[in-house]
């Protein structure tokens, strides 16, 4: 999800949880504690990195892209949810055929 | 106090349960996104928002986020883990066995115990047995934990513990199943230590040694000019601070030119305290030595090795201009 958040370019913390929402269609509502023990592991993976840093109203933004890696990793999970999803269309397309 | 700084107060004491790395790093904003996620008016932080943070806080406590770069160091915590996993075995094995205790003490002191003996020392031997088989999972958790922080100290005392597993083994005589399990924790300790000593390691553990994440890395080695070498007293590089960095030539003899650790005595005396060789080995330790001492004047003597690169970029360029070439 996180990744997915940062597919479109680089986002900060707060910017993420509300991408996350919008993709989610509402229904997940990353926690702050959540999200930055998983911003520090994927970093650590290398999945991620920091992009820039900002200071806006005299607080520092930290703003994460993907790296190399995350791109890849977050490419092979969409192809393959989306093979997934492909065959449950096709045989409940068969099922409902075999129905009529 | 108003509302908002009430709340603001409560999430940093919420931010205490995480490890002292990521609250350096990571503390202001993770502060700044609870505060602007939190709903007007609120004084004190939601029961889930709280245990979100402390189980988020101890998770990272316990398991550091070692880089994916440093692969031997993942290794070791990874073995220490299965290490852990395996003295909890070695734990519930030893409670299973408690109801034996007549069998072990016949076998020791060669007589049976009463059933008033064994009734009142069972539950005394039993928490013996506990305690003693939670210092080892303890031991391997604790080292993981700092392993994984990339804490020197921790490598070289978990190396020290395995030494002392080692030598255990001279005086074991149990039976064979117990021997195995030993046998196994004591491979896992072995591969771990080993992870822990190979070249890729060392790097990591010698990466992460400044304490002060604004210092790591060495700055370039400064030029050192015909009007800093002129005497043989200490020179520091940057004035007005001390301890501070500093340069001093000194005959072959003695050891050659030397970059130098220097702090200013009573009177405004210099002092040269510490000596390294002039060479970039010697200025990253010169460096190293200085963060260990005093990580405050290190970022002070930053500033002005910076200022100083610029002014001596400046004095080349005019150089230039005057020598046409």
């Amino acid at each position: 999800m996180i990744l997915t958040a940062l597919a479109d370019g680089a986002q900060h913390g707060y910017g993420i949880i509300g991408d996350v929402r919008e993709i989610s269609g509402g229904r997940v509502r990353l926690r702050a504690g959540t999200l930055y023990m998983a911003l520090d592991r994927l970093r650590a993976d290398e999945l991620i990195a920091v992009d820039r840093e900002e200071v806006v109203d005299g607080r520092l933004r930290r703003y994460y892209r993907l790296t190399p890696a995350g791109t890849r990793l977050l490419a092979d999970e969409a192809a393959r949810l989306q093979a997934h999803a492909a065959v449950a269309l096709r045989r409940l397309d068969l099922a409902g055929g075999m129905a009529t | 106090m108003t509302d908002q700084e009430h709340l603001e107060r409560a999430y940093r004491r919420l931010l205490g349960w995480y490890p002292r790395e990521f609250r350096d790093e990571n503390g202001p904003e993770v502060l700044a996104v609870l505060m602007a996620g939190a709903p007007e008016g609120r004084r004190r932080p939601g029961l889930a928002e709280s245990a979100d943070l402390i189980r988020s806080g101890l998770w990272m406590r316990l398991h550091p986020s070692v880089p994916r770069s440093a692969r031997t160091v993942r290794a070791a915590v990874r073995l220490m883990y299965a290490g852990a996993a395996l003295s909890t075995v070695n734990l519930i094995i030893a409670l299973a066995l408690i109801g034996d205790i007549n069998a072990y003490h016949l076998k020791w002191n060669g007589h049976q115990l009463t059933t008033a003996q064994l009734i009142t020392w069972r539950p005394l031997i039993a928490t013996v047995v506990i305690v003693l088989s939670l210092v080892p999972i303890a031991a391997w958790l604790w080292m993981a934990r700092a392993v994984g922080q990339g804490r020197n100290w921790a490598r070289i005392l978990s190396t020290v513990l395995f030494g002392l597993d080692t030598l255990g083994w001279a005086g074991k005589n149990a039976s064979a199943g117990p021997l195995l399990l030993a046998l196994l924790t004591w491979l896992v300790g072995a591969a771990a230590v080993w992870q822990l000593w190979r070249p890729a390691s060392s790097a990591f553990f010698k990466s992460q040694d400044f304490p002060d994440p604004a210092l790591a890395g060495i700055p370039a080695m400064p030029d050192i000019g015909p009007g800093d070498q002129a005497a043989a007293t200490p020179h520091p590089l940057v004035d007005g601070i001390s301890p501070t960095i500093g340069w001093q030539s000194r005959p072959r003899a003695k050891g050659g030119p030397a970059f130098i650790i220097i702090r200013r005595k009573r009177l405004g005396w210099l002092k040269a305290v510490q000596t390294f060789p002039a060479t970039e080995q010697g200025w990253a330790s010169a460096w190293q030595s200085l963060i260990e001492q005093h990580p405050r004047a290190a970022a002070q003597v930053l500033a002005a090795l910076k200022a100083r690169e610029v002014e001596a970029a400046r004095f080349r360029a005019r150089w230039r201009g005057l020598v046409p070439q």
